[in-house]
């Protein structure tokens, strides 16, 4: 295991807190950076205060360098990559001589962020951890990583069931199988594909205009690979028909899902079922009880509530110790 | 123009200070000049030859090379370099350093960037690395490992102190390092122009590239295109070159459609900005003259000039040939079938009065047409071979047809103009009924004489 991209589900559920959990536990070099421009001492969408991501001394990270000039503590420059630019300057990859709290920023593509995570490990690193971003705007998606840890937490929803539900949902889609033909559609230009003996690109270029079809989509096919989103709209006029269980929808990864719990439960009750082209693996999930507006969960009913419905370690990272195997 | 485009895109420049070089191309009319340029290649194919290994050594480091101009130039104007800018000061003097110690070439500084590489790595630890170093001042030393016990007050303290000292050293380095401005100066060029010149080597090298030598007139032997000799290669057919020689005054070119006029005036011209630009040149042999302008005027301008009917667009660019060498002398104009897209009548005595300006201009003129009796016989006149009638019984498809096509130029007394568009015609298996109708008005026309 070489790279571990840290997900948050929602704002605020502990993401940075998760990753200066890892960095603390970890007892290997490790490489840092982050998808895009996260780790902001200030969350710009909440404004809420988010923790700045502390790393120990021996650290390779990757910023850009703009945030490496505001760091505050000691640091050895190992490289400036001029083919990895952001709109904050060059990356700059640097060991810290002591430890101290950095701002991370990282390339927002996925090439270019496997290109970093490569780098990181020949200046050194022995783990790359990826602040990664789960949100349809980002193009990079974490799975790009080896393994995954998922943030959860009270910001997600107080009500315990909605926040039990949810982080179950999300962690259904991230164990959602690979599809045994994903050699054949890696490289397929966007748009909706039928697969039948060969595969064939239907007119319509996203499933927001599925419903200009001349027919209705089911009579072009049974197994279709879209290369966008994964619509809720879509599914629910597809979960019209009695019985869908010979049906197959292929997407890139999971953060191209864009369903609720409720739509993807009665596709999947009806026979459906959803492959991806690249799954990771989920490693654990972590939980911040404390929500932005202030309220707190009982942390021992959230680990109980989640270990009922997922078999995966489930770390309060204020208070339990990592094991990662 | 795209010929000239296609042969620098295939230069395998390494690192972006070559770029920058082959991004200020000069079109060189002073001869000693380009007589350095063309000797610097010589002397670079010698060396490639004779020390490969270096050779990769240099390519290798040439890839961690980054153009460090905007860094020199804070140097000069007296800013104080912050961290990033001394660690890539550093990085390149790191690199640097490695080349030189691999390369003899006469025409490069060599100077030695030793001494900054020193001063930006007190701990003589010989990495392209950077932070200021504890062993630059005790006092930081200090600093830094009482910060690292102290209490979160203190440190904040500790560290505004630890801040205003390593400033402090940043002024002191720059201005250690200033005192080799001229030195990284030199270095930076030498970089450039090293990149640059074994680019244009191995270019001459791979596509079989000549010096040219210099002369009055323009003379190739084994003149190639190597755009088309490239697509040929591909296609496993082979590039049959050329002889031409080119005096000052008129030279008229003849040959029938398909035989490759336009090819030779492509091929000219790239040639001669090749030359002057200060690269070897497609030939085996190549005697040149330095001109002060290349003028070609070929093909289709309707895309080009906007509006203007292909025939417009000819003679604006012909105007502009015609005010230019009012002033000026010694300028290569090749002209690609002047007012082909004219009736025939007014086209001939357009190519005829501008043979006329020519004649006498002191400049090359080289100008191909179909048109008949356009020169007297003062005019020099040359003839592409054309169509080989011992191989006319060939099975001929579209594809082999250059095989059946002989390129040489031979010199004529009279002025000839092929003949040959209905054998073309023919043998492009053009519908048999229209062959049929010109062959009877061929007939008809004859008779009628």
């Amino acid at each position: 295991m070489k790279s571990i991209s840290i997900v948050g589900l929602e704002k605020n559920t502990g993401k940075t807190e998760t990753l200066n959990y890892v960095l603390k536990k970890i007892n290997k070099t490790i490489g840092i950076t982050s998808i895009g421009i996260d780790g902001e001492s200030i969350d710009q969408v909440t404004s809420t205060p988010k923790p700045e991501i502390e790393i120990k001394e021996g650290t390779i990270f990757a910023t850009t360098e703009k945030f490496y000039k505001q760091k505050r503590f000691t640091s050895e420059i190992l490289s400036i990559e001029d083919d990895l630019r952001t709109s904050l300057g060059r990356i700059v990859i640097a060991r810290a001589l002591e430890k101290g709290k950095v701002i991370l920023a990282g390339p927002q593509s996925a090439n270019k962020i496997k290109i970093l995570i490569d780098r990181l490990i020949k200046y050194g690193a022995e783990l790359v951890l990826i602040d990664g971003a789960l949100s349809r705007l980002s193009p990079a998606s974490p799975v790009i990583t080896d393994a995954m840890i998922l943030a959860t937490g009270a910001a997600l929803s107080l009500n315990l069931n909605e926040l039990v539900k949810k982080t179950k949902h999300i962690v259904n889609l991230i164990q959602l199988d690979e599809s045994e033909l994903n050699e054949q559609l890696v490289n397929l230009e966007d748009g909706i594909y039928v697969i039948k003996d060969n595969i064939e690109k239907l007119p319509i270029n996203s499933l927001l205009s599925f419903d200009k079809l001349e027919k209705h989509i089911l009579e072009y096919g049974e197994k279709f690979y879209i290369t966008g989103a994964l619509t809720d709209r879509f599914i629910k006029y597809l979960t019209k028909q009695k019985d869908l269980s010979n049906i197959e929808l292929i997407v890139k990864d999971f953060t191209k899902i864009f369903l609720t719990p409720e739509t993807y439960n009665i596709f999947v009750k009806k026979g459906g079922s959803i492959k991806v082209l690249k799954k990771t693996r989920l490693i654990a999930i972590t939980i911040n009880p404390y929500s932005p507006k202030g309220y707190v969960l009982n942390s021992q009913e959230i680990k109980r509530r989640l270990k009922d419905v997922i078999d995966l370690p489930i770390i309060n990272v204020r208070e339990d110790e990592l094991c990662l195997n | 123009m795209f010929e000239l485009n296609y042969i620098l895109q295939k230069l395998a420049i390494i690192s972006p200070l070559g770029q920058k070089k082959l991004n200020n191309l000069d079109f060189i009319t002073d001869k000693e000049m380009i007589s350095k340029e063309l000797n610097k290649i010589e002397e670079t194919i010698t060396f490639i030859n004779s020390f490969p290994d270096n050779v990769e050594k240099i390519k290798l480091n040439l890839m961690y090379i980054k153009d460090i101009t905007n860094i020199l130039e804070r140097l000069k104007n007296g800013y104080i370099l912050d961290d990033i800018e001394l660690f890539e000061l550093k990085y390149f003097a790191y690199y640097y350093e490695k080349i030189r110690k691999h390369v003899e070439l006469s025409f490069l500084d060599k100077p030695s960037l030793e001494k900054v590489f020193q001063i930006l790595d007190p701990d003589n630890e010989k990495l392209p690395t950077f932070y200021i170093y504890d062993s630059y001042s005790n006092e930081l030393r200090e600093i830094r490992k009482k910060r690292k016990k102290s209490s979160e007050e203190e440190k904040e303290l500790l560290y505004q102190k630890e801040l205003e000292i390593e400033e402090k050293l940043r002024e002191e380095i720059t201005n250690k390092i200033s005192n080799h401005i001229e030195k990284i100066e030199k270095a930076i060029n030498d970089v450039s122009e090293l990149d640059f010149v074994l680019a244009k080597s191995f270019l001459a090298l791979q596509k079989g590239f000549v010096k040219p030598e210099f002369s009055d007139n323009i003379e190739y032997e084994s003149l190639f295109n190597p755009v088309i000799k490239d697509k040929l290669i591909e296609e496993n057919k082979d590039f049959q070159p050329i002889d031409i020689k080119l005096f000052n005054g008129v030279t008229l070119l003849t040959g029938a459609n398909m035989t490759g006029k336009t090819v030779i005036l492509k091929t000219i011209a790239l040639s001669q900005y090749l030359f002057q630009y200060g690269f070897y040149v497609p030939a085996k042999k190549a005697k040149i003259k330095p001109i002060s302008k290349v003028f070609l005027i070929s093909g289709d301008y309707q895309s080009t000039l906007n509006g203007l009917s292909s025939y417009a667009a000819e003679m604006v660019k012909l105007n502009e040939i015609l005010e230019y060498i009012k002033e000026k002398n010694n300028v290569l104009i090749l002209l690609d079938e002047l007012a082909r897209n004219t009736n025939p009548h007014e086209g001939k005595l357009i190519v005829k009065a501008v043979i006329e300006i020519l004649k006498n201009h002191n400049s090359i003129s080289l100008i191909t047409t179909h048109f008949n009796n356009v020169a007297d016989e003062n005019i020099r006149k040359l003839r592409i071979k054309g169509i080989r009638k011992d191989k006319l019984k060939d099975n001929i498809i579209p594809e082999n047809i250059n095989d059946i096509i002989d390129y040489s130029l031979i010199e004529e007394k009279e002025e000839i103009v092929p003949e040959e568009a209905l054998t073309i015609a023919k043998l492009l298996k053009v519908d048999n009924n229209l062959i049929q109708i010109i062959e009877r008005l061929k007939k008809e026309e004859n008779s009628n004489e």
